[in-house]
């Protein structure tokens, strides 16, 4: 993930036409969608679209940076995302504030299992070098790494929430959002603390953040402030992978009703319910759908994929269950607790944060003898 | 093989996922959308997302 930002045309790039034909699809869903569901969920596809072209078009993601800073101490993309996340801040916050119950922010309790979960989504998100949104854009992109890990992540998800009910009951503290100006500033404070401490550890010509990063921390947050206005919610990921396997257990027999989170009765609703009128299966679907085009758009559709041992291919499935049954212990991914957690005043995205960068140590170190290389 | 093969699968499953979905759900009633945009909407924040407890 080092190379340039968007238009790096290559022998095998498609032609002009082919490439508005791709622009014209990818619109003509999001069309179709908002003229037959509904317009917010045509909307959402189209933020999806943002999330994933802007990932994928700048290779912006959040395992490979925090993988940088642990092994080269390499700040440059971990100062993008902590960027991103004071944008989104400064709006978000306040407006949280100022609005009625039309929007929410990610707000959870920090709790045992919650921090266990970020430890073991940051362990395996080193892995398979995809996190929530990496995983989406990895098998977007024809990774093959991702295509195998989502379905398993998906099905990770659903358990993972099939039993949050138990896990959360070892242990949680109350609710504490962080809010108004002084939520605003102590968020800020921290964030600034975070990044002068991470340029504090990197060596001096490492002390910077790629303009590529810039620009994709700036999309990303104007993307993630669309979702909020939107939806009237923050950017999340797994919630609608759980949901896609839930309806795929119910098809199949299994029940959800005996679930003390799935038999809720708006879960059991949301089930029964179109995924195209779920707001976070929608931007996922966008964001599978964003990297694709960009995918194509640039001509990488060519690579070859690698040649792996059986042992890490059993990891990747191993991982990809684990990204998704952790990361509902966690109260979300990188995406829902530590990005839009932090992002709207919520004290268990910085618990996330921590927990999650611990095990991300502990992924980098696990890679190699499971046969990924280093 | 390339990616063309993986990126294949993807679509196939993407394509499957909503052909399923839209065969085993209620249909969605273009007549029941929520506002377009949620800011100013009045309408109470109904989406569900992975922070939310699972009490609500």
């Amino acid at each position: 993930m080092a190379s340039p930002a968007i238009p790096a045309p290559q022998s095998g790039a498609p032609s002009t036409g082919i490439r508005a034909a791709l622009v014209a699809a990818a619109l003509a869903v999001a069309l179709a969608v908002g003229l037959m569901v509904g317009v917010r969920y045509g909307l959402l596809i189209l933020i999806g679209l943002g999330f994933g072209i802007t990932l994928e078009g700048f290779r912006f993601g959040f395992a490979g940076p925090w993988r940088r800073m642990i092994t080269e101490r390499d700040p440059g993309g971990l100062l993008g995302h902590l960027l991103a996340i004071a944008l989104v801040a400064v709006v978000a916050i306040p407006l949280l504030s100022a609005s009625g119950p039309e929007l929410i922010g990610a707000h959870a309790p920090v709790g045992l299992a919650m921090i266990g979960g970020a430890f073991v989504f940051g362990a395996a998100m080193q892995v398979v070098l995809g996190c929530g949104s990496g995983s989406l854009v990895n098998a977007g992109s024809g990774n093959a790494v991702g295509v195998v890990a989502l379905p398993f992540f998906a099905i990770g998800s659903f358990l993972g929430a099939y039993n949050l009910v138990w896990w959360t009951s070892l242990g949680s503290l109350p609710v504490v959002a962080l809010e108004g100006t002084g939520g605003l500033a102590i968020t800020l404070a921290g964030l600034a603390a975070v990044a002068a401490f991470v340029l504090w550890l990197a060596p001096a010509e490492l002390r910077r953040i790629p303009r590529r990063y810039v620009w994709a921390a700036t999309f990303l947050a104007l993307f993630a402030l669309l979702n909020i206005v939107v939806a009237g919610q923050p950017w999340g990921v797994v919630y609608g992978l759980g949901l896609w396997a839930a309806k795929g257990a119910t098809a199949l027999g299994i029940p959800t009703e005996p679930s003390a989170f799935w038999g809720l009765p708006a879960n059991q609703a949301r089930i029964a319910e179109s995924l195209l009128t779920d707001v976070t299966s929608l931007t996922n679907l966008g964001l599978i759908g964003g990297a694709l085009l960009v995918t194509v758009w640039r001509g990488d559709l060519t690579k070859a994929l690698p040649q792996m041992p059986a042992r890490a291919w059993a990891a990747t499935i191993v991982a990809g269950f684990l990204l998704g049954y952790s990361s509902r212990l966690a109260f979300g991914c990188n995406v829902g607790a530590f990005f839009s957690g932090i992002s709207t005043g919520s004290l268990h995205g910085w618990a996330w944060f921590a927990a999650g960068f611990a095990g991300s140590a502990v992924g980098v170190k696990l890679r190699p003898g499971l046969g990924f290389g280093g | 093989m390339t990616r063309r093969t993986t990126a294949a699968i993807v679509l196939a499953f993407v394509a499957g996922l909503l052909a399923f979905d839209l065969s085993a759900s209620e249909p969605p009633d273009i007549y029941a959308q929520p506002p377009a945009i949620a800011l100013g909407s009045g309408a109470v924040a109904s989406g569900a997302h992975c922070a939310s407890l699972p009490t609500e």
